[in-house]
């Protein structure tokens, strides 16, 4: 907290309050309500399209818009959860079981109000740690060597590649297909050209955002073609009033702050996100709640299900301030859209890692205070459009699918006005499709070619630091118990999975 | 046959390929260390294999034919198809008309009927995403007039 000034604060708050940078968050936290709400379109995809479209902008202005689309996006998949028992997004699955029970019973505006204002509370108590925890891991990261750099690298892809859903041994595959996307083109330590084929284009690498968008919208989009999910009938609402909900949270403040404590903890956590927060905190509010309940009645179901789905909307919107601390402080996304936001940053001409705040402390807090900003916001208009958002899940899929495909492919041309960036994107998110049919996760694809340079040339350094000693990389402390915490995980994922098979 | 199997066989091919494009990479006379520019596609290629001989030899139950119905269906064979063409002929075709025509081709490959929808959306798309792009994030998309 040393780190930023009184004065800093000041300016970022100016900066704030400007009309423009109201908008673009207003511009994002919208967008996100739609990429959030619509099934099969998740917040990652929203940012992913909309990353390439902040080239022409400042940082302040593409913040606004990236992050408010990342914070909305996160809550908005809570409404077709509730509404359709078809939660917009994976870390809102959790949601559609208690929110779903309540609006069978008439009580989805309740439902969604909680969803809101949960929402909101989880991504400013989050904001806290990221304010008081980044600063302080940045100057610790300022000690860490290319061997803590390889081994982190190492560390966020393998801990995605696990816990991403489904087999382990796909995630390892699609990590490594992901790192080896990574190493076309020019390789930074030798110089040597790799896997160019003769095109001219290759010699500079696969580029980023085109990969983002492919992997993480395209490839969405198609696989959506066979499940049209959005003429399901909206169940009726039954009003129920704003200030209802503070009792309810007063109530269940415990449930807030441990549900916040999870969802920030796991955002830190390399390569998980919101579905695992949310799965957790909902988990540990089921335990209490049958030891204090002991019954079964409807009342009892009801404070049941206020608390699940306050726990799992809290945890999910906690994981967004929590993501953003490996990535603003060692350079390592925390989450897919974080993923996305390397993206958005190098646009910006900012390298993210441990210089980042001490360096942009200004930039920081501007980021700060869009999280902020982006929290009311969802809360504001989450809570005076709640019966209007409902008709997002009215957008009829034969026209929403042709828009967002036409965006994704102007946004990839907008970056390098590139055609070939464009056939690129388009085949590597056919190639996606595929993947995703064979039931291969996507997201350690794109971190293994976020981290893939990470790892290759830390490792590559490291070793020329040490006299090609490998031992290093298991002797220093730092990378030594990330080794071992990772040959825990691992060794645990293929124990569990090898029992499944058996 | 299983899906995982068939993934499988392709993955390996794949690892095999990597492999040899891997050896076949030109490693500079002054690489000092034993970690050059061959070693992390080696690696990759290695894993990539020993995943694709998982897969063959302990598959998950679910079969090619049932992975690859969602693919293979022909709705979404021609919407990828027509995705394709249309970042195939980006640079060449103004950007107002392509918006255009792709809305309109796949509103009606996806199941919109309603002839009101159908010729409105795709004029309203065009002129829209065009003014975003060109007046609102500046971007100079091609263009005829």
């Amino acid at each position: 907290m040393d780190l930023i000034s009184l004065d800093t604060l000041g300016a970022a708050a100016a900066t704030l309050f400007e009309p423009h940078i109201l908008l673009w968050c207003l511009a994002g936290v919208i967008a996100g309500f739609v990429f959030g709400a619509s099934p099969g379109l998740t917040a990652t995809t929203g940012v992913a399209i909309a990353t390439p479209l902040t080239f022409g902008v400042d940082f302040n202005s593409a913040m606004a818009l990236l992050l408010g689309i990342y914070a909305s996006g996160y809550y908005a998949g809570s409404i077709p959860a509730i509404l359709i028992n078809t939660p917009g997004s994976p870390g809102n699955a959790a949601t559609a079981l208690p929110g779903y029970r309540l609006a069978q019973r008439g009580m989805a505006d309740y439902a969604i109000g909680l969803s809101t204002v949960g929402s909101s509370l989880g991504g400013l108590l989050s904001l806290v740690v990221l304010l008081f925890f980044a600063p302080a891991l940045s100057t610790f990261a300022l000690k860490f060597t290319s061997v803590e750099y390889f081994t982190l690298g190492l560390f966020g892809l393998m801990c995605v590649a696990a816990v991403s859903g489904g087999s382990m041994i796909k995630g390892m595959i699609a990590a490594s297909f992901g790192i080896l996307l990574s190493t076309v083109g020019i390789d930074q330590v030798d110089g040597t050209t790799r896997f160019a084929f003769g095109f001219p284009a290759m010699q500079a690498g696969i580029p980023l955002i085109p990969a983002l968008i492919a992997f993480f919208a395209i490839a969405e989009i198609l696989s959506q073609i066979h499940t049209n999910t959005s003429n399901r009938p909206l169940v009726a609402q039954v009003s129920f009033p704003v200030a209802g909900l503070v009792p309810v949270f007063l109530r269940n403040w415990w449930v807030v702050i441990q549900s916040a404590a999870v969802g920030t903890f796991i955002g830190i956590l390399p390569g998980t996100g919101p579905t695992i927060a949310s799965w957790i905190a909902y988990g540990m509010v089921g335990k209490g709640r049958r030891a204090a309940a002991g019954g079964d009645d409807a009342a009892a179901e009801h404070e049941q299900d206020t608390r699940h789905l306050i726990a799992t909307e809290v945890s999910n919107n906690a994981v967004t301030g929590g993501a953003l601390v490996p990535l603003l402080t060692l350079g390592i996304p925390g989450d897919t859209v974080t993923a996305v936001l390397v993206g958005a940053l190098l646009i910006q001409g900012i390298d993210p890692g441990p210089f980042f705040i001490i360096q942009n402390t200004d930039l920081f807090v501007v980021i700060l205070g869009v999280l902020l900003l982006s929290a009311i916001l969802i809360t504001v208009i989450g809570l005076s459009a709640r019966r209007v958002l409902p008709k997002i899940l009215a957008i009829p899929y034969p026209i929403l699918t042709p828009i967002v495909a036409i965006l994704c492919i102007t946004g990839v041309y907008a970056v390098n006005s590139s055609s070939f960036d464009v056939i690129l994107a388009v085949v590597m998110g056919i190639l996606g499709f595929l993947l995703l049919a064979f039931r291969f996760p996507m997201p350690p694809i794109v971190i293994g070619l976020v981290l893939g340079p990470i790892i290759e040339t830390n490792f590559r350094n490291g070793l020329l630091a040490n006299g090609g000693d490998i031992s290093v990389f298991a002797t220093r402390p730092i990378s030594g118990s990330l080794l071992a915490i990772l040959a825990i995980i691992l060794g645990w994922q293929v124990l569990r999975s090898l029992r499944k098979t058996s | 046959m299983r899906a995982d199997r068939f993934m499988g066989g392709v993955l390996l091919l794949f690892a095999m390929a990597t492999l040899w494009f891997a050896s076949e990479l030109r490693i500079l006379p002054s690489s000092s260390t034993t970690v050059t520019t061959r070693s992390l596609p080696f690696a990759v290629g290695v894993v990539i294999a020993l995943g694709a001989l998982i897969l063959i030899l302990r598959p998950s139950p679910r079969l090619l034919g049932e992975t690859l119905a969602p693919v293979l269906r022909p709705q979404a064979m021609a919407f990828v198809a027509l995705l394709f063409v249309y970042a195939l002929t980006f640079r060449y075709v103004d950007f107002r008309f392509g918006v255009w025509l792709f809305m309109l081709v796949s509103m009606a490959l996806l199941g919109e009927r309603r002839p009101l929808m159908l010729a409105i959306m795709p004029i309203a798309c065009a002129a829209v995403i065009f003014m975003i792009f060109r007046y609102g994030f500046i971007v100079l998309v091609p263009t005829w007039i």
